[in-house]
């Protein structure tokens, strides 16, 4: 169950950041790093991370809104640390890199309008992010971490990801429920 | 012929060991010796080898992700600096022998075979009259080893605008190719010269680069891959480890990798031995000393001074006068290079370099120019101020016209700063203890130096981002120096000038304990030279 997940995690984020599909090397890789990156490992697991995991596996389409409120708000979400994973592994990897190398074939001024419109679209997507998350967010303020980082220099947990999978494969009807239940610890 | 112990082998070690063996001694060097991992050693571009079929991942991102720089983890050892890639991790590994902790002080300290130099940049910049004027020699005895270094290291660069701080030593190849946006910096320099250097004293020109241009003594000239960072395939960058190989051809020389060093013994105004660990064996052993050259670099070198002084007198000894650059970061966008695109085939560290002039001339701010040409780009991407997809698309429209210029200020040899060890009775080893309080005037200093040199980047057709300068820790610059300072007067922890310690007559230090003053240049050219002066001068 766990590879199958991270592999529709890792198709919703590469659509959302490139239009297209992962390759399979990417998505190995997404599965991997999972597995044995001991800083993946140690991130800590809140509420709010099962919260907007789960939000994003059942509404891909919210991916942007959960993307602009955790970069604004939540910097060091579980959600966010998985996108800077995926954006690693694209810039890597044949042919996405060229993604992150081509500007648009343009002239300067469209170029410039195009980079204001961009920039004005990114701040009405966090105000209608801060609107629908930040409620939840409060809600998941003062609750206990579910997972405690662990050493960063010890070797790679897996149990520890699978744990986290687990908990953000949970339907967000039943996480917001147990949002008021005392903490577990995974 | 003089039996000689060297202890390190970054790059004062190694051409200090050089130079010895060149004049019949017998050289026997201890190292840590950390070694670098396989990797990637084909000649293919940054973006050739994503697309080649291989793991890419694995050569860019570690075997355990571990080069990927996660939300927070920004404050991990190797990150908060560099952002080191996987096949450079080795470089700062540290023994397990060795702790070191400090206040306002955070050091980056090498065990790894080459040292610290192994992750250098390249910049060589030959100290001038006015920067040796604290020092007990000056250009006219130490530039004769410039040349030796730099026909050692190879070196390329200009006699341009800038030689009116760095001197222009001899072995001086033509300048690499520059990337498009240096290129376009500076021409837009060279039409507004006299401007800039009337109104802010600013000069800019070539970096002074230990890069081969073109093939020599087995090393490939450079080929415009973009993988400086990562480990250069052609060997042109240089790093200490080729010259480590050219000593091991010498058969009076002997190499002892996997050897910590802990302390050296002594009787009366001699060293008398050295006592190390060995990676195969837990107990200390003692290694008999004739001639003792420490050149472990200022840190580890005061450390190993250190304990040896406390095992010696009882004594727990503070050597004063640690110095370091103060390094500032100052991020620019180049308004000309918006939506060009950006090439692969580049030269990936600063090729261009800037000074600018003070009241008092030993106190010349320098700088140096790194457009961003190939690099891990999810970093970058992650610090600006929007989602991630908003900030992937302004990036990779901007990306040919950002640059960063890493501002260097000079230190002085100051009482307040110092190293010394701490004991714990509970454990047989002691931990490097390091204390650094800046000077009140600092802020001002740095304030202005960052007002010129964004007037500058405007001047140029360049924007700095606001609230985008970033000062870098005390540590950072990696620039250590003045612990054990040379000195004309015969002194307790001093040495002479060729490095003898005034404490022990057997003793010899050849890295940057014993510089008096830290110019803002990068010193490790100076350090190769200074040891091979000392090499040839006293032994």
């Amino acid at each position: 169950m766990l590879p199958d997940s991270l592999d529709a995690e890792c198709r919703v984020f590469t659509r959302y950041f490139i239009g297209e599909e992962p390759s399979p090397y990417v998505m190995q890789k997404y599965r991997q790093a999972h597995a044995v990156s001991p800083v993946l490992a140690a991130c800590p697991v809140t509420r709010f991370d099962i919260v907007s995991l789960g939000l994003v596996h059942r509404f891909p389409s919210l991916v942007g809104l959960v993307d602009a409120y955790t970069s604004a708000f939540r910097k060091q979400a579980l959600v966010r640390a998985k996108l800077i994973l995926l954006l690693s592994l694209l810039e890597v990897s044949a042919p996405s890199y060229r993604h992150f190398d081509t500007p648009e074939p343009c002239s300067r001024v469209r170029l410039a309008a195009l980079l204001v419109w961009r920039g004005l679209l990114s701040v009405a997507t966090l105000l209608l992010a801060a609107l629908l998350l930040r409620p939840i967010d409060a809600m998941c303020r003062g609750e206990a971490t579910l997972r405690r980082p662990t050493n960063t220099h010890a070797y790679p947990d897996v149990k520890l990801s699978e744990a986290t999978w687990a908990m953000t494969a949970e339907p967000v009807e039943e996480l917001t429920a147990v949002a008021h239940e005392p903490a577990r610890v995974g | 012929m003089t039996k000689i112990l060297v202890v390190g082998s970054g790059a004062t070690g190694v051409h200090f060991a050089l130079t010895a063996l060149q004049r019949g001694h017998d050289v026997t060097m201890l190292d840590v010796g950390h070694t670098k991992p396989r990797a990637a050693q084909r000649i293919a571009n940054f973006n050739e080898l994503k697309s080649d079929g291989g793991d890419p991942a694995r050569y860019f991102l570690g075997e355990q992700f571990e080069s990927v720089v996660f939300p927070g983890s920004e404050t991990d050892y190797y990150t908060k600096y560099y952002g080191v890639p996987p096949t450079k991790s080795y470089v700062f590994k540290k023994p397990a022998a060795f702790e070191s902790e400090g206040q306002g002080f955070e050091p980056l300290i090498s065990f790894a075979q080459g040292g610290l130099a192994e992750a250098w940049t390249g910049g060589v910049y030959p100290l001038n009259d006015d920067e040796l004027r604290p020092f007990p020699f000056d250009y006219r005895e130490i530039g004769p080893y410039y040349d030796v270094a730099a026909e050692r290291i190879g070196v390329n660069g200009e006699a341009d605008d800038l030689g009116r701080f760095y001197p222009v030593h001899a072995n001086l190849a033509a300048p690499l190719r520059l990337d498009p946006h240096s290129e376009q910096l500076l021409g837009q320099y060279q039409k507004r010269a006299r401007t800039l250097n009337q109104r802010y004293r600013c000069y800019l020109g070539r970096s002074r680069i230990a890069t081969l241009t073109k093939p020599k003594d087995g090393r490939g000239g450079c080929v415009y891959c973009g993988r400086c960072l990562w480990g250069c395939p052609a060997l042109a960058l240089y790093t200490p480890s080729i010259t480590l190989r050219e000593c091991l051809r010498y058969p009076n020389f002997a190499y002892y990798p996997g050897t910590y060093v802990s302390h050296f013994t002594t009787r009366g105004r001699r060293v008398e031995s050295v006592v190390v660990r060995t990676s195969d064996a837990s107990d200390l052993q003692s290694i008999p000393v004739d001639r003792l050259v420490l050149a472990a670099g200022t840190l580890c070198s005061s450390k190993i001074f250190l304990e040896s002084m406390l095992r010696a007198t009882g004594e727990v000894v503070k050597l004063r006068g640690l110095m370091d650059n103060r390094q500032v970061l100052i991020p620019f966008l180049n308004l000309r290079m918006i939506g060009q695109a950006y090439d692969p085939e580049s030269y990936q560290y600063h090729q261009l370099a800037l000074g600018i002039e003070q009241e008092a001339k030993e106190e010349y701010v320098h700088a140096q120019i790194t457009t961003l040409t190939s690099a891990m780009i999810h970093p970058i991407i992650a610090n600006v101020p929007l989602d991630l997809r908003t900030s992937t698309f302004v990036f990779r429209n901007v990306r040919c016209g950002l640059g960063v210029v890493n501002l260097n200020l000079c230190d002085r040899r100051r009482d307040d700063n110092y190293v010394t060890i701490l004991m714990d009775k509970s454990r047989d080893h002691t931990t490097l203890y390091m204390h650094y309080i800046p000077t009140p005037c600092e802020s001002t200093i740095i304030g202005q130096a960052v007002k010129t040199v964004t007037r500058v980047l405007w001047e140029l057709g360049c924007i700095v981002p606001p609230g985008m300068v970033h000062i870098r820790p005390m540590g950072a610059s990696v620039h250590y120096a003045g612990t054990i300072p040379m000195s004309a007067e015969v002194q307790s922890l001093t040495t002479s000038s060729e490095g003898q310690s005034h404490d022990y007559e057997n003793l010899y230090f050849v890295d940057g304990t014993t510089l008096p003053f830290l110019p803002a240049k990068n010193i490790t050219f100076t350090l190769i030279a200074n040891a091979i002066r000392i090499a040839e001068r006293a032994f």
